[in-house]
């Protein structure tokens, strides 16, 4: 029997040739080709990488050449068909010392799989507005896996990525925006299972922003309404009041210092269920910092502020929060970042994982018509002290015992990608994507088929993806 | 006491000496303003006989500055100079509309002049009179469309020349500053809840 890496190997292999092949071919045929080169963005938030489905929302592309024009208004249409290879559809950990002892079972066998996206989408917005700035964007994708399992084959589905921007008086010294955000993201289970954490998460805002004279001075409030909800998973819905403040300050040479502050009210759904850890709190963050080139090439980011997550029981975050980044531009159409980024977030185990994290990102534009996007971080994940046989609101199976109470994971994760614009309106993509979780963790249930069984789960995993698109976009 | 009656004696000739110089200069500054007002304002007690030809004289002095106008434009169109055209063109349309008029004011003027009516004449001279002296200020106009102050305006609103290396960067800082920020984390793995 072939080992899964072997499996894993083949098949990386038979991608390989085909995608050098097509990448070969396209490269002897580029000459026809009519691509611009566009400016590469230096700033990202660096919220991390979270796939190539669900990045940042969708900007609207501004590119001149490309685009319908009808009236008044601009219309970019877009299809993305994506083959994809996923080693480990489930998130599971790999190796030969996941049984400790006999007593206790291991269910975990990284189970890889094709994946076919077909992702049409459409933006449009309306050129030189004066009164109101409508920017609208939506794409589908239709997702099917390849493979004989029914667990696997179950997770078929579609996801939705949409934002819609609405500035009432966008060159006056007040204006009104209005926004909605929607995405629906499609996640496979952390074990085999046809259910899924597949969920539907909206967020609609208001910002009023105030920016008199030439704009260099700009304040902003606003205030936002989440709500999210799984398909298979209820106990996971939440809802959110979110507060914004942000005062941004633009200077010479390009530069900006600013303000921000943000506030939530979340309400989880199931805060008093006895069969879960999710406690409502009410996140605080603020930060200042500066922004911006400080030389021609290089730039930096720094950010400093304060992090507090009001747990309404159980241990809290508070501590400094910041983010430091520096960049080279070492060329108008390259360019480098590496930074250091500390924040926190909410978890669906324990009451929050404070995140330290390295990053490195390359972005190359080269022969007008070839971009290349490298992203790599290494996170430290430290979850909040928790154990559930302690914990006196969990009952039954939640009383689970872990490894460890405090429990750090690391986590690596790398993407790189290659575009190539073979004319003005059709590209091809293809790209290399790994998260892998170094964790000594794991938990331990009663074995449903035999209770003197422990089932282990383990923080661990490795997950490999390879993939290649056809982009149309006109 | 002989004493202070020789200084305020000395002083009053001094007084009437200072007075005599503000005199003066006073009237040595309207002498030099004389022709100026004299331009200024429209001649009086002029007889019907000298009104004819002081208003053609006028007359040709439009149409010169008109001329000028006109050589002016013609070398705005070769020039393709868009802002300095549209400044001649709105110039010397008022110039026109200005001829015109004191072109059918000539004509009554001397049908006035002809029948010994003063007073109506005399309206019809001080009418080309205007027009003659709105011409002059156009002329000045018309010779500073296209120069330096004319081309840092668009509108009226003045615009700024930004001379600056090809090689600075075009980001904008606060990029992505405002976009938002949407919490899809999954579950982690080991979870007993998820």
């Amino acid at each position: 029997m072939k080992s899964t890496h072997q499996t894993a190997n083949h098949l990386a292999t038979r991608f390989g040739r085909f995608w050098l092949c097509i990448v070969v071919g396209l490269f002897l045929w580029i000459p026809a080709g009519q691509a611009q080169q566009s400016p590469i963005p230096y700033i990202g938030q660096n919220s991390g990488l979270s796939g190539f489905t669900y990045g940042p929302g969708i900007r609207l592309r501004t590119d001149e050449t490309r685009g319908i024009k009808a009236g008044d208004f601009m219309f970019w249409p877009s299809l993305v068909i994506e083959g994809r290879w996923d080693s480990n559809v489930f998130q599971s950990a790999d190796g030969e010392d996941t049984c400790p002892n006999e007593t206790q079972k291991c269910t975990e066998t990284p189970v890889d799989a094709p994946v076919m996206r077909i992702v049409p989408g459409f933006a449009f917005s309306n050129r030189n507005p004066n009164k109101v700035a409508f920017q609208f964007g939506v794409e589908s994708g239709a997702r099917l896996y390849l493979s004989e399992r029914k667990d696997v084959k179950e997770q078929r589905n579609f996801d939705i990525k949409s934002d819609l921007k609405l500035d009432i008086l966008p060159k006056g010294p007040v204006t009104v925006t209005i926004l909605d955000t929607f995405r629906r993201t499609l996640d496979t289970s952390n074990y085999s299972s046809t259910k899924t954490y597949n969920r539907n998460y909206n967020r609609a805002a208001a910002r009023v922003a105030i920016h008199p004279g030439g704009g260099a001075l700009n304040v902003q409030l606003g205030y936002g309404y989440v709500f999210n909800m799984y398909d298979d998973f209820g106990k996971g819905d939440y809802q959110e009041h979110d507060f914004e403040f942000l005062t941004t300050w633009r200077f010479y040479p390009k530069t900006a210092a600013f303000i921000s502050a943000t506030g939530s009210l979340k309400d989880w759904e199931s805060s008093n269920d006895p069969t879960v850890v999710l406690v409502d709190n009410k996140p605080l963050r603020v930060s200042a910092g500066l922004n911006g080139y400080f030389t021609k090439k290089i730039a930096a980011l720094l950010s400093v502020g304060y992090g507090a997550g009001f747990y309404d029981k159980g241990p809290d975050f508070e501590h400094v929060i910041g983010q430091a980044e520096l960049t080279y531009k070492i060329a108008p159409s390259v360019l480098t970042a590496i930074g250091y980024r500390r924040n926190f977030s909410d978890s669906f185990y324990a009451n929050y994982y404070g995140d330290d994290s390295i990053y490195l990102r390359a972005n190359m534009r080269f022969a007008r018509r070839v971009s290349l996007t490298l992203l790599g971080s290494f996170h430290f994940l430290q979850y909040a002290e928790f154990d559930p046989v302690l914990d006196d609101d969990l009952v039954g199976a939640a009383k689970a015992e872990v490894s460890e109470k405090e429990r750090l994971d690391q986590a690596l994760n790398l993407h790189a990608k290659v575009s190539v614009d073979i004319t003005r309106w059709i590209g091809v993509s293809v790209g290399y994507e790994l998260r892998a979780v170094f964790s000594d963790f794991f938990s331990a249930t009663n074995w449903e088929d035999d209770p003197s069984k422990k089932r282990l789960d383990f923080g661990r995993y490795t997950k490999h993806q390879v993939y290649g698109s056809i982009d149309i976009r006109y | 006491m002989k004493n202070m009656q020789t200084g305020n004696a000395y002083k009053a000739t001094r007084f009437s000496q200072c007075k005599h110089l503000v005199v003066l200069v006073v009237f040595g500054f309207v002498l030099l303003l004389t022709p100026v007002f004299a331009q200024q304002m429209p001649p009086k007690k002029m007889s019907l006989d000298e009104m004819v030809p002081q208003a053609s004289s006028y007359l040709e002095k439009m149409e010169t500055v008109e001329a000028d106008g006109n050589t002016l434009l013609t070398e705005a169109r070769s020039e393709r100079n868009i802002q300095k055209l549209s400044c001649l063109n709105d110039t010397l349309t008022a110039i026109k509309g200005l001829l015109r008029l004191s072109d059918q004011n000539l004509r009554l003027l001397k049908k006035h002049v002809k029948a010994a009516r003063a007073d109506q004449a005399e309206h019809e001279y001080v009418k080309i009179w205007i027009a003659f002296t709105k011409v002059r200020e156009l002329d000045g106009r018309i010779r500073a469309c296209g120069g330096p102050s004319d081309s840092g305006s668009i509108d009226g609103r003045p615009f700024i020349d930004r001379i600056k290396d090809p090689d600075l960067p075009t980001e904008d800082p606060l990029a992505g500053f405002s976009d938002v920020y949407v919490d899809i984390q999954r579950p982690p793995s080991a979870s007993p809840y998820f």
